[in-house]
């Protein structure tokens, strides 16, 4: 006689605060809404990111012991070269605006699987209107907050597409700046403007990728998170 | 990513005892950091968090850039020991001006050692994430415990003349750099009055570089504050030998060395006549005291005067444990292999105070920093700026290590990331 088996139906709304770090992790949780062009949603995921990556320890060093330019450290830029890098107000910035896809949330189309070792994106889609292209928004934030177990802050960027036909992304990152070492004197002073340099502190492969139709947006939520 | 903690206990350089477990750890002072940092968060529009001290302050992530790097110190946890400091840089430039033509007044961001780094408590409260500060700081020293009422940095005696409080706008008080670290219950300032003031206000406060470019040189304020106790000046005597007024707490204070207090004394209804009178010490044409001054508003607080020649009566009181030496915090030992990556924080607290300390919790505080801009004469100015500290980890150690005299205890910290 044939057994039957048949798994309860069970639909579920899955948010951001039931993908939870361990005590004692800090992490980070990816949210990806995809937004049909009436502001509907079309496909929601969340997912416990594969986490940070070599260059955000070697920022957090860099800023906790005040390297400074005379002893500064050399870290991996998203281009492939070490940098040297010391203590800045720079360091971690990753408040882009409108249109610059050199840091902030950024977006692939790559599935190799994350390593520590990760600099940059495997292929990256860029901003613009053309095929394969994304149009980026300015990053924007959520303030840090704090329940009785978990502390985070939230950071968001939308991906629109107007490139004329579908987008599937497999890889999301988040670029930040950091500022090089250098020796100032009034004669170089013009140079401060260019010192910067881009480096990746957190990639993650969206399994089976996220498909984005021409017209709809893809909104990225990284939540930075620590639970007690 | 993961905190790992690791004790280890040495008596004549032998390791005794050795604990290792998960931290608990980050707070969301780990989170608002990371925060100022990645949002760039501009001195004109700031973000406020809670610093070490229980006191909220305006903080950003702004620094002057022409000419110079950026410099900040935001994060920055890698500190001498104990009485070591380390000058906190603010992303401020002090602008030569003529009408002030002296140095800047630095004791504000110059950071004693034993404020950043790993710290040691004593208390076992669980972990929350909106925790701000150890539950009870063991501080740096070699000093044995002291049983409460006591007096800490005092000044009792000396005193010439005092300062009237007659009017809602005016403000006295003084600024302390305590000298122990201690947890201070109660205040006691020597007051007398004239006629029926009314009720009085002494208010704690932290203390932060002032915004008003032209009223002093000395440039500091009185900032939020931490607690506010009334008391009825009517009820003082009319003159000598006048009262050591006593102001309880609502809650304990533990009151951090290297760090600047305020204590505010406010009288809403003074007038001519119906005065509160606060003594204090005249110290013109004799050399200043290390670590007090006096702060004085009559215009309810638009601005601020401060002088170092005028030495307030005031008697903190109340109670302090046994100190433990703080060691440098250093920071060493990065390794990535995929898919770990780590690297190591760690200090040494050595027990010369002559009992055993039982360490209940311990903590990780980073500094934080505000830029500061302000127009003097129609024209941008540019002043010190302030640095403060904040708590981005803490973890209760269960049960408690008890380091007897002569043993040091090594605390490490190890973030770990796992791909």
């Amino acid at each position: 006689m044939d057994a039957k088996i048949r798994s309860a139906r069970e639909v579920k709304k899955l948010k951001p605060d039931h993908i939870v770090c361990e005590p004692g992790e800090m992490g980070a949780v990816l949210e990806l809404i995809v937004k049909k062009p009436d502001g509907t949603i079309r496909e929601r995921r969340v997912m416990k990111s594969k986490s940070f990556v070599r260059q955000f320890l070697d920022l957090l060093m860099v800023q906790m012991g005040m390297v400074n330019e005379v002893a500064y450290s050399e870290i991996r830029d998203t281009g492939n070269t070490l940098r040297p890098i010391a203590f800045s107000s720079v360091n971690f910035a990753a408040d882009a605006p409108a249109n610059d896809d050199s840091y902030g949330i950024v977006v692939g189309t790559g599935s190799t699987a994350p390593t520590i070792d990760d600099y940059a994106l495997e292929t990256q889609i860029v901003d613009g209107v053309g095929a394969g292209q994304l149009q980026h928004g300015a990053v924007t934030y959520g303030l840090p907050t704090a329940s009785a177990t978990i502390s985070h802050f939230t950071i968001t960027r939308d991906l629109s597409n107007a490139s004329g036909g579908a987008i599937t992304v497999n890889e999301i990152a988040l670029y930040v700046k950091g500022q090089q070492a250098w020796l100032c004197s009034y004669n170089d002073r013009d140079y401060n403007y260019t010192m910067i340099y881009y480096f990746m502190t957190i990639r993650d492969v969206v399994t089976g990728g996220i498909s984005i139709p021409n017209g709809d947006t893809l909104t990225v939520n990284y939540r930075i998170q620590a639970t007690a | 990513m993961h905190m790992n903690l690791t004790l280890q206990r040495y008596r004549n350089g032998r390791l005794v005892e050795q604990r290792r477990q998960r931290g608990r750890s980050f707070v969301i002072g780990m989170m608002q950091l990371l925060y100022l940092a990645h949002a760039q968060i501009q001195y004109s529009a700031p973000y406020t968090l809670t610093d070490i001290l229980g006191q909220d302050r305006e903080t950003d992530s702004q620094a002057y850039s022409t000419y110079v790097r950026n410099y900040k110190g935001t994060l920055a946890l890698s500190v001498p020991g104990g009485n070591g400091s380390i000058f906190i840089p603010t992303g401020s430039v002090k602008l030569y001006d003529s009408t002030h033509p002296f140095g800047t007044w630095e004791p504000l961001n110059f950071l004693k050692g034993d404020i950043l780094g790993i710290q040691v408590g004593a208390d076992n409260t669980a972990v929350t994430p909106s925790d701000a500060h150890l539950e009870q700081k063991i501080f740096h020293g070699v000093s044995a415990p002291a049983a409460g009422p006591a007096s800490f940095s005092e000044k009792t005696t000396g005193d010439t003349t005092a300062i009237a409080i007659d009017s809602a706008d005016d403000r006295a008080g003084c600024l302390l750099f305590p000298k122990r670290g201690f947890r201070m219950s109660s205040v006691k300032l020597l007051l007398y009055k004239s006629g029926n003031p009314g009720n009085m206000t002494l208010t704690v406060r932290g203390v932060r570089h002032a915004n008003d470019d032209g009223s002093d040189w000395l440039d500091a304020e009185p900032t939020a504050n931490i607690d506010a106790i009334v008391s009825n000046a009517d009820t003082l005597p009319a003159g000598a030998p006048y009262e050591w007024r006593e102001f309880t707490l609502t809650t304990p204070i533990d009151m951090q060395p290297g760090m600047a207090y305020a204590f505010i004394l406010e009288c809403p209804t003074a007038a001519v006549g119906n005065v509160v009178y606060w003594r204090y010490a005249d110290l013109a044409g004799s050399a200043p005291v290390e670590n007090w001054a006096r702060f004085f508003s009559s215009n309810a607080e638009s601005s601020w005067s401060l002088g170092t020649n005028y030495m307030m009566m005031i008697d903190p009181q109340g109670s302090a444990l046994a100190e433990m030496e703080y060691g440098g915090c250093e920071m060493f030992g990065k390794v990535v292999s995929n898919p770990n990556g780590e690297f190591s924080i760690s200090r040494l607290f050595r027990n010369n105070s002559g009992g055993a300390i039982s360490v209940e919790e311990v903590a990780l505080y980073a500094a934080v920093t505000r830029y500061q801009s302000v127009t003097y004469n129609g024209a941008p100015s540019y002043k010190e700026g302030d640095a403060w500290a904040v708590c981005v980890a803490r973890d209760v150690v269960s049960p408690a290590v008890n380091v007897l005299h002569g043993e040091t205890l090594q605390v490490v910290y190890t973030p770990q990331i796992t791909v």
